[in-house]
């Protein structure tokens, strides 16, 4: 049986599709799955640099769909993690050098090789977008609590639909469980109610997503990560497990004034 | 718009199951040309609600020249309306729309519709596929029915009432010739009553949030502090006095809001 094909779009660019393709590609691989992830953003690559493998490219999708390479040679292999592997995209073409139909033909391929294809997608709704989702089974939509996103949200997912494909799911990205309790972020049942679709998860801002990020390294595998931590949930949903969604807790606001100072109502 | 009352009649346009049909009196008396003044303010008239819709066009058994048929086309590409089939029972002038690579077809005399509506092309974009033509739950009805959620950059015309299960998201919008009913949240723009006579039009929704509203040829803005009020109800507006009015659904448990 083919795996799935699982595309990672948003619209709105900036929201996190690159970080949430590499981190949920590895949460999987954690999980026990082969798993192949595929840059769709011809000509602004970089969920090479994000997985930490950008010095080991040789061919690029764009070679495989040209005829320059075979797709296994083209597959890079995480040497960390023997079931990812990494499909780049070509940075010095744009992304009219690869037409849909190539794109679902490509995926197909990788289908038949690995469990699960995370296909990360360009912002936009161009030809970029339509390559990505080309041969889907599934659409994530990424999005953060904030209107221009989910506005963008909204209207990809009308794309989606438009497409024939299955409504899509959504993971909230980036939210900041301190601000949504001051009513100043949009709550998850806020994006809920206008978008209408289902969430297969929250994602709270995390530091340490940028630390890894710039190491090179998935978030997943920091335990302490509570981004980390919800990515694995992802991942096990997608699987079919039902895990219910993290608790997120307001931190406590540092630093805490001490016992004297508390008792003279100083700072 | 200076057409007289009678030469008004010369060309009608109306709407059917099949889309907007509009008819150009065959009568050889009146010059073609006329006719495509009257079309041409007609349309002018009603910009809003034509402007990038799709029309058929009948001919009867006119016989028209290439440069009456080029004229057609360029007063119907003024306001980028493509045309859905060319009927004539000319056969002169099916060659003319087939030159043009025009869909055409013969009159259908039980019909006032065209008994075929050519597919446009495959590649259609998003807005197309938000309008499926022809997907009509009642032939006879006028009133169209959508049974989804209007996504942002959707946009939905249509000639009578429009009635739609599901919410209208904002970035997203209805262009009616009648009134407009959401079993939903409407947080995009409206503008109902486009249609000749369409100040009597209303706009009922579950919960109107609106960026904008419009009957007739009135524009209302969303009043975002009043709008957002979630206990507001179901809620209407319409038209009195030349303002923009919305009335809780329930009048006797509700209130009025201007």
């Amino acid at each position: 049986m083919p795996g799935r094909v699982i595309t990672i779009t948003s619209g709105k660019g900036g929201v996190g599709k690159t970080t949430t393709t590499a981190n949920l590609g590895t949460a999987l691989v954690m999980q026990g799955k082969k798993v192949a992830v595929v840059d769709a953003d011809i000509g602004l690559r970089n969920l090479d640099v994000v997985l930490g493998l950008e010095n080991r490219i040789v061919y690029d999708l764009v070679d495989v769909v040209e005829g320059r390479a075979r797709l296994r040679q083209a597959l890079i292999k995480d040497k960390r993690h023997p079931d990812l592997a990494l499909l780049p995209a070509a940075q010095t073409r744009d992304k009219n050098a690869v037409s849909p139909a190539q794109m679902a033909d490509l995926v197909g391929q990788l289908a038949q090789d690995f469990d699960f294809v995370l296909v990360d997608s360009p912002a936009g709704i161009e030809q970029g977008f339509k390559n990505a989702i080309a041969g889907a089974d599934l659409v994530l939509i990424v999005t953060t609590p904030e209107v221009s996103a989910v506005r963008d949200a909204d209207r990809i997912i009308g794309l989606v639909e438009a497409a024939e494909l299955p409504t899509p799911q959504l993971i909230l990205n980036r939210i900041k469980p301190a601000m949504v309790l001051r009513g100043d972020m949009m709550s998850m049942d806020d994006v809920r109610d206008i978008l209408a679709i289902e969430i297969i998860g929250i994602v709270p801002e995390d530091e340490q997503v940028v630390i890894s990020t710039n190491r090179g390294e998935a978030v997943v595998f920091d335990t302490v990560s509570k981004a980390g931590k919800a990515y694995t949930n992802i991942a096990r949903r997608l699987l079919g497990e039902k895990v219910p969604f993290q608790i997120l807790d307001v931190p406590p606001p540092a630093p805490k004034p001490g016992l004297w100072a508390r008792l003279f109502g100083l700072k | 718009m200076n057409a007289t009352g009678k030469k008004f009649e010369a060309v009608t346009i109306k709407g059917t199951a099949g889309g907007l049909l509009c008819r150009m009196l065959e009568d050889e008396s009146l010059l073609f040309t006329d006719l495509l003044n009257e079309l041409s303010d007609r349309l002018a008239a009603g910009e809003k609600f034509f402007r990038k819709g799709r029309v058929s066009v009948e001919l009867g058994s006119r016989l028209l020249e290439k440069s009456d048929f080029e004229g057609l086309v360029e007063v119907l590409n003024r306001y980028e309306i493509t045309i859905d089939a060319v009927i004539s029972g000319v056969n002169a002038t099916r060659l003319l729309a087939k030159q043009a690579g025009i869909p055409y077809n013969l009159p259908n005399n039980q019909n006032t519709r065209p008994s075929i509506v050519p597919d446009g092309p495959a590649e259609k974009g998003p807005v197309s596929g938000a309008t499926p033509r022809g997907v009509h739950p009642f032939d006879t009805a006028e009133a169209y029915f959508i049974r989804r959620t209007l996504r942002s950059g959707q946009v939905i015309k249509h000639h009578a009432d429009v009635i739609v299960l599901g919410d209208i998201n904002a970035g997203a919008q209805i262009i009616a010739g009648g009134s407009v009913i959401v079993w939903g949240t409407v947080r995009g723009r409206i503008d109902a009553g486009q249609a000749a006579q369409g100040e009597g039009a209303v706009i009922c929704a579950l919960s109107l949030r609106p960026t904008q509203l419009g009957i007739a040829n009135v524009v209302a803005m969303g009043n975002f502090d009043a709008l957002k009020d979630p206990d507001a109800g179901p809620e209407m507006a319409s038209l009195q006095d030349g303002t923009i009015v919305l009335d809780s659904w329930m009048p006797h448990r509700g209130r009025l809001r201007g």
